[in-house]
């Protein structure tokens, strides 16, 4: 059975961001690493993707991070 | 992007969804070379997650638009990887910017491919959504050059059209400016247009004078088509039955991955949150992350599609 959680930040800074909705997403996970991660940002968040993937895997344990830019 | 019952569609936001549980496995694949040959870079990414098949196997794939030729990706991942299904879609921007990112095991790029193969997942379904809708049952282009159709059964291609846009109580092409379509079977024999089995292209002139048709795509002689109409209404009637389709089916599904183009959303619909909504009142509890795209994938009866104006909802439980 599949665990998931979903996190949303709209903070001006896209690390904050990314720390607030990762926070949101491993609630179900009660300390566990997640299996994968999948982060969608708005374009504008493009330079600072690379910090937000090192934000991501360093605050959940998790090494498969994917995602992409949608309209936004 | 989607995320809750929330669709952002032009607002500044980060989303992240979690996956996990018992015996869930993911192995990522990120090709930042998918712009040189969309083919080879299918057949990378079947090579790349190859090692993680296991239980009902689901590759999630997020395209650069700016660098697709067609379905070659698809072509080239089921070379390789059979009919492993095949969900996700190419990466947007905000319209203006003429560049996406892709996110994964190779950094940050702007012309790849990129994603994950998910298995061990108790089930996972797919669901797809149009929003341009067929108005005739297709019928054979019987002369056409490059992108003009001058006629469809032997009658003046206008004349077609005009018939069935009237039947829409629409009186002029020119009043439902962008909306209009040629809706073209994937299967060139097929008489009938089923969901997922059609693709769109848009009907981008009319020549009163001789009754020509002017397409976005080039035509062919002996091409079944129809033309379709992007169409609020009927789409959210679709999007109902689907998701009503889809709750009794899978009851009790842990995660939604819904790709929507965007040129659906309050374009379509004239208010916002509306897909995110029917898929919310269905599922109220159910974490569903996703993106606006500019195309979607998708399997239609165990073939991997490249949809457009579509919603392709996977639900994972």
């Amino acid at each position: 059975m599949v665990v998931a959680g979903v996190g949303l930040s709209q903070a001006a800074d896209s690390l904050q961001a990314a720390g607030a909705a990762l926070e949101q997403a491993l609630t179900p996970f009660a300390g566990e690493a997640p299996a994968a991660l999948l982060c969608f940002t708005s374009v504008d968040r493009a330079p600072h993707l690379a910090a937000v993937r090192e934000v991501l895997i360093a605050g959940s344990g998790c090494g498969c991070v994917v995602g992409c830019t949608g309209s936004g | 992007m989607i995320a809750a019952q929330r669709e952002l569609e032009v607002e500044s936001a980060i989303v992240v969804a979690a996956l996990g549980g018992e015996g869930v496995r993911a192995t990522p694949f990120h090709d930042p070379h998918f712009y040189d040959d969309n083919r080879t870079s299918g057949h990378r990414a079947a090579m790349a997650v190859e090692g993680g098949m296991g239980d009902n196997p689901l590759l999630i794939a997020f395209l650069d638009p700016f660098s697709m030729a067609g379905t070659e990706f698809l072509t080239g991942v089921a070379e390789l990887a059979g009919r492993l299904p095949v969900v996700g879609g190419a990466a947007a921007d905000d319209g203006a910017h003429g560049a996406t990112y892709q996110m994964g095991p190779a950094g940050v790029t702007s012309r790849g491919a990129c994603g994950l193969l998910l298995s061990g997942v108790a089930s996972h379904q797919v669901y797809l959504s149009q929003a341009c809708h067929p108005l005739m049952a297709p019928e054979m282009v019987t002369s056409a050059t490059g992108s003009r159709i001058d006629t469809i059964g032997d009658r003046p291609a206008m004349a077609v059209l005009g018939e069935v846009l009237r039947g829409e109580g629409i009186m002029q092409f020119s009043a439902v400016p962008g909306r209009v379509y040629l809706a073209i079977p994937l299967d060139p024999t097929s008489a009938t247009l089923r969901p997922g089995e059609y693709t769109a292209r848009d009907v981008v002139g009319v020549d009163p004078e001789s009754g020509a048709v002017f397409v976005a795509d080039e035509v062919v002689t002996g091409q079944a088509v129809s033309f379709a109409l992007r169409d609020g209404g009927r789409t959210v009637r679709g999007m109902q039955r689907m998701v009503t389709e889809a709750a009794k089916a899978f009851p009790e599904p842990a995660f939604a991955l819904y790709v929507d183009c965007r040129g659906r959303g309050r374009g379509l619909y004239r208010r916002p949150n509306c897909d995110a909504a029917i898929i919310g009142n269905a599922f109220p509890h159910l974490p569903l992350a996703g993106i606006f795209s500019y195309a979607e994938l998708g399997p239609v009866e165990q073939t991997n599609r490249l949809h457009n104006y579509a919603g392709v909802l996977t639900l994972l439980g």
